[in-house]
């Protein structure tokens, strides 16, 4: 879908005011476009676009730009920012976080944004924060972010790493309260302001540029004055080492630490980042800070030193002045060298595990434990260490988590010995993680590992404490299927049929364990001889679990409608058009399939008839067929999800299970306008199947003028179970091969008016071809689909008969004969 | 580190002494001849950045014939593979969708890594690397290719040193300054190395016009035979003689990185014996196909091309939502009209 990009500066007298840029992922072809060439220098592309003021492309020599994003003062876009605002921040988990108030002119919201004077974006935003905001909504808006005193306003948004921020919400949710982290204010609108750091005090102060002096600022007692450099939007200042060469090292608030370049720590022979004094005039910031190395990305003409971080500003007031290039540290807090930190830095230079426990052991207390902790056990596993020596590091780690978060990382930490193939650690560490089960914030976590821990232990043949762990497991998340799956393997295996009836069929509505649960309930089925499993048996069994459509009318016959038509509306599908978002499944074709529940109860059979075709799109599936994909390719289909009316109207299919009704409601219309006209053809079809699943019959065809007109006769089985990611658990109508001799069914004779075609075909035949067709594709297209209901259940099937125009795919007439208990005789008038 | 290293040398010199071994030059670490055994290593949290890499459909299962002696069978349950790791014909690792990273252990307890995606279908990438010493320089090789061989010159990957980006693996590398003829058995157990004697030349990339940090800048040889990162050699580089060409690159600032690919750059020669610099980075020649339709002006994310100055092609600015502004003017006035950029979603 095209958006329209942001436009400004169109003077209303200009002769192409109108003209406006739309940008977007669809439409433009490279070829047939026009293609327009200029020259730029490097220097301003990679710093216009990698540092983020976007480069001018006209076919003038690029101009500065002005910087989308960039901060403007409230009410005068074109003058110096002229107010002073305070920012309130706190460092959370390493991070320098800002709780502040978002609004645009569709909405304002509390928000948590990172502090990060070092990246260079201007205002990035997470989509949860920005979609609510309307930040793109015609082109881009302006975002205005609200402080103690004046206001941002800074145009558009930048995407951030939505990941990390959602991990550090998660993780930082009782510092941060109620209020979400989704973004970050970067060197791209604090580069606008005179920048005081002042974090003893809880703030950061934005006052306009100061005014040239053209002379340095006197130092006064407590503090250091010194020039700055501006590069890559970064601010620099020098410091001294200890061989005397000068460095520059740049004021940064993304991280926690102070970081130095590894390599140069290497070249200097101190790998733990021990490089002794760094003097900032007479400042030595090593009193204050342990500096961490670490890869850096930066350049500087003087050579890169490294990024101040957090743990620097907390000791000094930082005044920038941008305009008069200086930068002046005033101590507000005494050193105090962290010691445990160089310690830390130290251990993990060695690469070895004994330091790591070594400085466990002395510093377990400490900031920097949490993150040793879980070196150690990776080195440990790497060394193969032996079982208990891992039992220490994974103690390690738990005692050195944050309290209320011990079970919830427990199963990261699960989920990496898993990966190590160590499930025996695995074991101990979801054991461990148990023990805090009561005080974690997230009281699903406890869960969660009583489930992997019943199906490690399970799989280990230790079935009673498995139970335990999964009966647990199952009281706090009573709709999670995988522990409804465990529990009803463990009871089947121990004989318990009914109860492992009752948990399977709870288990057979989600995605994740469906097919499983489909097998467990037919092993029970032949080892208990009741009744045989078949769809009419789950459907009842599920009933009110999943989401199910009936139209609250019934058709009502008109003059108008009665025409004796059969509209034919078949639904192009996959089971897999869903994703997972958190804990729940989100399924996009739903909405299409319970529609075509709401239609089947709608109409009577002689006047609509649903036939399901499934797709190889997003994934293949082991209910699809040659026969879908040649009507998909025939239509011309684009999405794998739609309806078409007999063959020349379209409708939707593609919905969430809300748009259930609206979906349904624009296929009946459709549906009964096709009613309106009359039919121009008439069936008569007459089937029946016997024991051995042969399927014999006949179609007869009475038309006016036969030319182009084609005759299909399809095999349908009115209900499949294939749950999958869409959440549709059973698939109503699914088209499963033709019962004549093409996929496209046979042509009619020009010459007769009447004609009659006869079929016979097993279900077995048509089972094994459509496996076939699943190898050939698994094989040409590297594809996987399971084989999961390829068999086709004899008390399903439905035949559907139809006529249709080969030229214009119109469907002149259809009927539908239902097999089994049901008539094995039908026809059109 | 220089340190480190001659501790451990002299460590395994006493070690054989003791036993009443001779020293074979051949095991030692040290020594312009040798070989090194390579070890599995599984990275958990994959951040290495392959020069080509791909993801492939996982298909009917992983044929691991080449490394593990065995193929590995998979099978669907539900959204979850069922995976064979062991090659005992049954499932006994279920990969959870949407990511997942697998081990599978062959003959000798053997190791093979991938990481897993569900997206639209289950694919596979590299997952793991062997990694061994070379003149006591770290190298790490990656299948990058995932046909199980660890050993495809201009195919498979390689590291050399402690970097995060790989270049095509080459039958030279450069350690020190020195050129080293690797030998990769198919079997992944262990790599040879010597020194290269063959022809060659010096090969200098020009110094790359830009703010950001060069952090590879790889060229290979037009049989494949030879690829060798530039980054950190910016006085210039011995290299076997021969047809060369731009392949990739990377250049970074900070966390922002954009890759640099061969677009279209051509192949230039390094003569025996002789010197050969290159020119590339600024300026960047910019590229943009439009289209216009009545009154409106259709501009795409994916229709800007940008060139530099040897033809090669900056591709993959990160991070999104960055974008060019664009700029229109009456073309008899020269004044402007309007401004439009790509909004942060694209």
């Amino acid at each position: 879908m095209f958006q329209r990009a942001g436009v400004r500066g169109a003077p209303a007298s200009a002769p192409s005011s109108s003209v406006f840029a739309r940008a977007g992922r669809g439409g433009l072809r490279r070829r047939g476009g026009v293609r327009c060439v200029l020259t730029l220098p490097l220097l301003a592309l990679l710093g216009a676009v990698l540092l983020a003021p976007p480069s001018t492309l006209s076919g003038q020599a690029p101009e500065p730009a002005e910087v989308e994003g960039a901060a403007l003062a409230d009410g005068d876009a074109e003058a110096a920012p002229a107010f002073a605002a305070r920012i309130p921040v706190r460092s959370i988990g390493g991070k320098l976080v800002a709780r502040v108030e978002l609004s645009t002119r569709f909405r304002r919201i509390p928000a948590h944004l990172w502090i990060e004077f070092d990246r260079p974006v201007a205002l990035e935003l997470h989509n949860r924060a920005a979609d609510p905001l309307g930040v793109d909504r015609d082109g881009g808006q302006a975002v205005r972010v609200h402080l103690l005193g004046d206001d941002l306003t800074i145009q558009g948004r930048e995407h951030g790493d939505e990941e990390a921020m959602e991990a550090y919400t998660r993780l930082y949710s009782r510092e941060l309260g109620e209020v979400a982290c989704v973004g970050s204010i970067g060197a791209k609108v604090l580069e606008s302001y005179h920048v005081t750091f002042d974090l003893v005090d809880g703030f950061i102060h934005l006052a306009p540029p100061a005014a040239p002096t053209g002379a340095a600022p006197p130092e006064v007692e407590g503090s250091v004055v010194t020039s700055i450099t501006l590069t890559n939007d970064l601010v620099w200042f020098p410091v001294r080492v200890a061989d005397g060469d000068v460095l520059a090292m740049a004021i940064g608030t993304t991280h926690e630490d102070s970081r130095v370049d590894r390599d140069l720590c290497e070249e200097l022979s101190a790998p733990a980042g021990d490089i002794g004094p760094v003097l900032l005039k007479t400042l030595d910031l090593h009193r204050y800070i342990a500096l961490r190395p670490e890869p850096l990305v930066q350049v500087h003409p003087d050579g890169v030193l490294g990024v101040a971080g957090v743990n620097l500003l907390q000791h000094f007031r930082v005044e920038v002045d941008r305009v008069n290039r200086f930068v002046r540290f005033t101590e507000t807090a005494p050193a105090a060298f962290p010691e445990a930190d160089l310690a830390f830095f130290r251990a993990r230079a060695e690469e070895e595990p004994e330091p790591l426990l070594a400085f466990l052991e002395e510093h377990g207390e400490t900031r920097l434990a949490r993150e040793a902790a879980p070196l150690l056990l990776e080195l440990q596993l790497e060394y193969g260490a032996d079982t208990e020596e891992c039992r220490t590091a994974i103690e390690w780690i738990d005692k050195t988590r944050i309290e209320d978060l011990r079970s919830t990382e427990a199963l990261a930490t699960m989920e990496e010995l898993l990966l190590a193939r160590r499930p025996d650690l695995a074991v101990v560490a979801g054991k461990i993680g148990v023990e805090s089960g009561r005080k974690d914030r997230y009281p699903e976590a406890v869960h969660k590992l009583h489930i992997e821990l019943g199906r490690l232990l399970l799989e280990d043949g230790d079935a009673d404490t498995a139970w335990e762990h999964l009966l647990s497991a199952s009281f706090g998340l009573p709709d999670d299927g995988g522990v409804k799956l465990l529990l009803g393997r463990l009871y089947e295996s121990q004989g318990f049929w009914r109860r492992a009836q009752s948990q399977y069929i709870q288990a057979v509505i989600q995605p994740e364990t469906g097919p499983q649960a489909i097998e467990g309930l037919e092993r029970l089925q032949e080892k208990t001889e009741g009744e045989s499993l078949s769809v009419d048996l789950v459907d009842r069994l599920i009933r009110g679990k999943v989401h199910n459509y009936s139209a609250a009318t019934t058709y009502e016959a008109t003059e108008e409608t009665e025409t004796g038509r059969a509209v034919l509306v078949e639904l192009f599908t996959n089971p897999h058009f869903g994703r997972k978002r958190g804990e729940q499944w989100e399924g996009f074709a739903i909405g299409g399939a319970m529609a075509m529940e709401g239609l089947l109860s709608h109409f009577p059979r002689d006047r609509a008839i649903v036939v399901s075709h499934h797709v190889a799109s997003p994934e293949p599936c082991a209910i699809m067929t040659p026969l879908g994909l040649d009507a998909f390719a025939v239509y011309g289909l684009e999405g794998p999800i739609s309806t078409v009316i007999d063959g020349v109207e379209f409708g939707p299919g593609a919905e969430r299970w809300r748009e259930a009704e609206k979906v349904y409601e624009e296929n009946r219309a459709l549906v009964l306008g096709r009613l309106r006209k009359a039919p121009e053809a008439r069936i008569q079809l007459q089937a029946n199947i016997d024991d051995e699943g042969n399927v014999r019959g006949s179609v007869t065809v009475e038309v006016e003028d036969p030319r182009a007109l084609r005759v299909q006769v399809l095999l349908v089985e009115r209900g499949v179970l294939y749950p999958g990611k869409s959440i549709v658990v059973v698939n109503r109508m699914v088209a499963r091969g033709s019962l004549l001799r093409d996929d496209d069914g046979v042509r009619l004779d020009r010459r007769e008016k009447v004609q009659t075609f006869l079929f016979d075909r097993s279900l077995s035949d048509i089972t094994e071809a459509n496996v076939r067709f699943l190898e050939e594709f698994e094989r040409e297209s590297g594809g996987l689909a399971s084989r999961l209901s390829v068999d086709i259940d004899p008390r399903q099937v439905s035949v559907v008969a139809f006529v249709r125009n080969g030229a214009t795919l119109e469907v002149l007439q259809a009927v539908q004969l239902d097999l089994g208990d049901a008539a094995e005789e039908g026809g059109t008038p | 580190m220089q340190k480190k290293r001659a501790g451990l040398l002299l460590g395994a010199v006493l070690t054989l002494v003791g036993f009443g071994l001779p020293l074979a030059a051949s095991e030692a670490e040290e020594g312009s001849t040798g070989s090194s055994e390579l070890r599995h290593r599984t990275v958990r949290d994959w951040d290495l950045e392959l020069p080509a890499e791909r993801l492939i459909p996982v298909g009917q299962g992983f044929d691991l014939t080449a490394t593990l002696g065995r193929t590995f069978k998979v099978g669907l349950e539900g959204t979850s593979l069922l995976i064979d790791t062991d090659g005992d014909g049954e499932f006994d690792v279920t990969a959870e969708s949407p990511a997942a990273s697998v081990t599978f252990t062959g003959d000798e307890g053997r190791r093979y890594s991938v990481r897993l995606l569900d997206r639209g279908g289950w694919r596979y990438a590299p997952g793991g690397t062997l990694r061994g010493k070379v003149r006591g320089e770290t190298i790490q090789l990656i299948d990058q290719n995932l046909d199980g061989d660890y050993s495809d010159i201009g195919e498979d990957a390689v590291i050399v040193g402690r970097g995060k980006i790989a270049s095509f693996l080459s039958r030279v590398i450069a350690v020190d300054g020195e050129l080293v003829e690797l030998e990769i058995p198919e079997d992944g157990r262990s790599i040879g190395f010597r020194p290269y004697t063959g022809a060659h030349g010096t090969l200098r990339l020009g110094p790359c016009d830009t703010k950001a940090k060069v952090m590879s800048a790889i060229v290979r040889s037009e049989d494949g035979r030879y690829c060798f990162d530039m980054a950190k050699v910016q006085e210039g580089l011995e290299v076997p003689a021969g047809e060369y060409r731009l392949v990739s690159g990377v250049i970074g600032l900070g966390e922002s990185r954009v890759s640099m690919s061969t677009g279209r750059s051509v192949s230039f020669e390094v003569p025996s014996g002789g010197a050969k610099e290159i020119s590339w980075g600024g300026p960047v020649r910019a590229e943009f196909a439009y289209r216009q339709s009545d009154e409106e002006v259709e501009l795409h994310p994916d229709a800007v091309w940008y060139y530099g100055k040897h033809g090669e092609e900056y591709i993959g600015w990160n991070p999104i939502g960055k974008s060019p502004q664009f700029t229109f003017r009456n073309k008899k006035t020269g004044r402007e009209i309007a401004q439009a950029y790509f909004p942060g979603t694209c």
